[in-house]
C-alpha cells in the first residue's frame, strides 16, 4: 500500500445493512484498514452495533482495532434495527443523497436490503463497488441482479468466497482472500486472551462455542426438531452437555449475552471473537462468513450448524470449510473425535495468514482512480 | 394501488412509461420529495424540467378515490386541460406539469401491451402469422389460422397468461449463467414441444416459478442477513 500514499484523502461510505454480525464485522474489517488513508462511514442497522461501540470504548481499546489511533475517522452511521422497512429505506436514501463521499461500497445487497438502492443508484455520481459474499441464487434470479449489477457497479469484490458464487462470472469481479477483523500480528497476546477466557493455567484442550442468533434454529431439509427455541439456546444447551460429557476439556461459550441453558461460569464475552478463537482446539458455531473464515485463517477445526438464512447459503460454506453437523449429539461426538486427533497443544502454534482487506483497499482505490 | 404513468415530453414527443404504487410524488428533485407518507413508501418520479418544482404534485388515494394534489404552491398543474390545485383522477386522464404531459392508466398489465402487440394474428403475404409468441422461448408463430391457437384463442387476443408479464422481467430473453432464464434454458428439452401445433406447453411448476412464495420475502425483512 506504500505506493498509494500520494493519493488524496477520500471519503468512503460502506453500506452494511443487515441483521446479525456478518455485514457489520466485514465492513469494520475493511473500514479499519481503509481509514489509514481515507475517511470511512459505515451505514448499518445491525442489532450488534451497541455491543461493538461499547467494546470500542474499552480502556485500553483493543490493540490496533481501528488502526493508528484514527478511530475518529471511522464513523458508524447507525439506523435503529427496529425501524420499519419504509423508515429504514428512507433513512438510507436520505443519507446517501445528502452526504458527500467519493465512493460507495455496498456489502452483499446490490439493490439494498429493502430494495431502496435500486431507486437511487442511477443518480449517484460516485464509483460503486459491490462486496459479493455468497448469495441465494433464487434471490439473484428473482430480482434480476446479474443485469442490475453489471449495469450499476464498476467493481465487484469477492472476499474469499470463491468462483462459484452467483455473480463471480461478471467481468468486473475481482477476488481477494477473506476479509478478517484481525491480521495475524494483531491478535491479542495469548496471556491476555487466556485471562479473558478464564482458562486454567495447566494446559488443557479448549473448545469454544460461538453462540449468536435469535432465530429459531432451522437446518436445510431438517427443520427445527429438538434444536431448541433459538439458535443461542441450542448453543447454550450444547455448552452444558459438552461440559458434562468432557469434564477434562475446557469449554467456553462466546456470546454477547449468556445464552439460555449455558452455565454462567462457562460463558465469556469479547469482540472481536477472533482474539478468543486463536485459543481453541475446536470451535463449534454457525457457518456464517466471519466464523468460517476466522477459523480457517487460524487453522482451527470448525464444527458447524448450517442454519437457514434468506440470503446466505450457510450449507454451501459449511460443506466447503467445516465439519457440518445437525444435532447436539452429533456435535459432541465430533468434538471428541477431533480432540483425539489433535497432535500438539493448540496454543503453541505459529500463525500466519493473509487478510484480504489490504488487497481490497488497493483494488477499491484503483477503481476510484480509473472511474 | 398500482398505476401506469406515461409521460410525454411535449417538446420532443418522446414518451416513457412507469408502473408505480401509490402514493406517487412527482418533482424535479428526488431528495426533496417525501420518502414516506403516513407510514407508506412513496414512489418518486423525477421530471427533469426547469418548470417543474422540486416537489410538484402528489397522487394518492383519498376515500377510495384517486386524487392529484398540487404541492408546488401554484407553479402549474392542469388536469385534462383545466388549471387546478386538486383534482380526482380517472382512468385515462391526462395532466400536465411543466413541459410534460402525463397519462394515468389504472390497469398497468393491460396498458403494458402496445396497440401493435394487441392486434390479433398478423398474417403475412404467405398467410402465416408473424406474431411473436412464447414467454421463455419467444418465436414467430407461423400458424396459418387462429383456430385453436392459445395465444389468439380464435381471435380473442392476449389470452396468453404469460403475455403481459414480460415487461416485468428485466433480462427477458437472456439465458446465460446468472440470469433468471438460464435454468429454463438449460432444461429446455424437458418442455413439451408440439411440432404440429407449435405450442410449448408450460407445466404448473413453470408458471409458479415466476411467483414463488419465497420470492415475496426478498427485500422485506430489514433484519435478514
Amino acid at each position: 500500500m506504500n505506493g498509494q500514499r500520494d493519493r488524496p484523502r477520500q471519503h468512503w461510505v460502506i453500506y452494511a445493512l443487515g441483521g446479525g454480525w456478518g455485514h457489520l464485522n466485514r465492513a469494520l474489517a475493511l473500514g479499519r484498514i481503509a481509514v489509514r488513508r481515507h475517511a470511512v462511514t459505515i451505514l448499518t442497522n445491525s442489532s450488534c452495533v451497541e455491543y461493538v461501540l461499547e467494546r470500542l470504548d474499552l480502556t485500553p481499546r483493543p490493540p490496533s482495532l481501528l488502526g493508528k489511533g484514527e478511530r475518529g475517522d471511522v464513523c458508524l452511521e447507525a439506523i435503529a434495527p427496529d425501524l420499519s422497512r419504509a423508515e429504514t429505506c428512507d433513512r438510507v436514501q436520505k443519507f446517501l443523497l445528502q452526504t458527500k463521499y467519493d465512493c460507495l461500497i455496498v456489502d452483499t445487497f446490490p439493490r439494498g436490503l429493502g430494495g431502496e438502492l435500486a431507486e437511487i443508484l442511477p443518480q449517484l455520481q460516485v464509483p460503486r463497488i459491490l462486496v459479493h459474499r455468497d448469495l441465494n441464487p433464487q434471490y439473484v434470479q428473482a430480482k434480476g441482479l446479474a443485469e442490475f449489477v453489471e449495469q450499476h457497479f464498476e467493481q465487484i469484490l469477492v472476499p474469499g468466497e470463491g468462483y462459484e458464487v452467483p455473480l463471480a462470472y461478471l467481468p468486473q469481479a475481482q477476488h481477494t482472500a477473506p476479509w478478517l477483523i484481525r491480521s495475524a500480528d494483531e491478535l491479542m497476546p495469548l496471556d491476555q486472551a487466556r485471562s479473558l477466557l478464564r482458562l486454567p493455567t495447566n494446559p488443557t484442550q479448549v473448545v469454544i462455542i460461538c453462540a449468536s442468533g435469535s432465530a429459531p434454529p432451522s437446518l436445510p431439509g431438517k427443520g427445527a426438531g429438538g434444536l431448541g427455541s433459538t439458535e443461542t439456546q441450542l448453543f447454550g444447551t450444547l455448552t452444558y452437555q459438552l461440559h458434562q460429557a468432557l469434564p477434562e476439556v475446557t469449554v467456553r461459550c462466546l456470546s454477547p449475552q449468556c445464552p439460555p441453558q449455558c452455565p454462567p461460569e462457562l460463558w465469556a464475552s469479547h469482540w472481536p471473537g477472533m482474539d478468543c478463537l486463536q485459543m481453541a482446539d475446536v470451535v463449534v458455531g454457525g457457518a456464517g462468513y466471519n466464523t468460517t473464515y476466522e477459523c480457517a485463517a487460524l487453522k482451527v477445526p470448525l464444527i458447524s450448524f448450517a442454519f437457514k438464512r434468506l440470503y446466505d447459503r450457510q450449507a454451501r460454506r459449511a460443506q466447503q470449510h467445516s465439519y457440518e453437523v445437525c444435532s447436539v449429539t452429533e456435535a459432541i461426538a465430533l468434538v471428541k473425535a477431533l480432540l483425539q486427533q489433535a497432535a500438539e497443544p493448540r496454543q503453541q502454534r505459529q500463525l500466519s495468514y493473509t487478510n484480504g482487506v489490504f488487497r481490497a483497499v488497493e483494488l477499491i482505490e484503483s477503481a476510484i482512480a480509473g472511474s | 394501488m398500482r398505476l401506469q404513468l406515461t409521460r410525454t415530453a411535449l417538446a420532443t414527443g418522446q414518451a416513457q412509461t412507469s408502473v408505480l404504487e401509490t402514493p406517487i410524488a412527482l418533482g424535479r428533485e428526488f431528495a426533496l420529495m417525501p420518502g414516506i407518507l403516513e407510514g407508506n413508501r412513496v414512489s418518486r418520479l423525477v421530471l427533469e424540467d426547469a418548470q417543474v418544482a422540486d416537489y410538484h404534485t402528489l397522487i394518492d388515494e383519498q376515500a377510495g378515490e384517486l386524487v392529484i394534489v398540487d404541492q408546488s404552491g401554484g407553479q402549474g398543474l392542469r388536469v385534462n386541460g383545466v388549471s387546478t390545485t386538486t383534482s380526482p383522477l380517472q382512468d385515462g386522464d391526462h395532466f400536465q406539469i411543466g413541459s410534460y404531459d402525463l397519462q394515468v392508466q389504472f390497469n398497468p398489465e393491460a396498458a403494458a401491451v402496445s396497440d401493435e402487440e394487441a392486434s390479433a394474428a398478423a398474417f403475412n403475404s404467405a398467410g402465416e402469422c408473424d406474431r411473436q409468441v412464447g414467454f421463455l422461448f419467444p418465436r414467430r408463430c407461423g400458424r396459418t389460422t387462429t383456430v385453436g391457437c392459445p395465444y389468439c384463442n380464435s381471435g380473442q387476443v392476449n389470452n396468453d397468461p404469460y403475455f403481459y408479464e414480460r415487461s416485468y422481467y428485466s433480462g427477458y430473453g437472456t439465458y446465460h449463467s446468472g440470469y433468471w432464464g438460464s435454468n429454463y434454458y438449460d432444461n429446455r428439452d424437458s418442455y413439451a414441444y408440439n411440432a404440429e401445433t407449435r405450442n410449448i406447453d408450460f407445466t404448473d411448476a413453470d408458471s409458479a416459478s415466476f411467483e414463488r412464495e419465497a420470492d415475496t420475502d426478498f427485500e422485506q425483512d430489514m433484519g435478514a442477513s
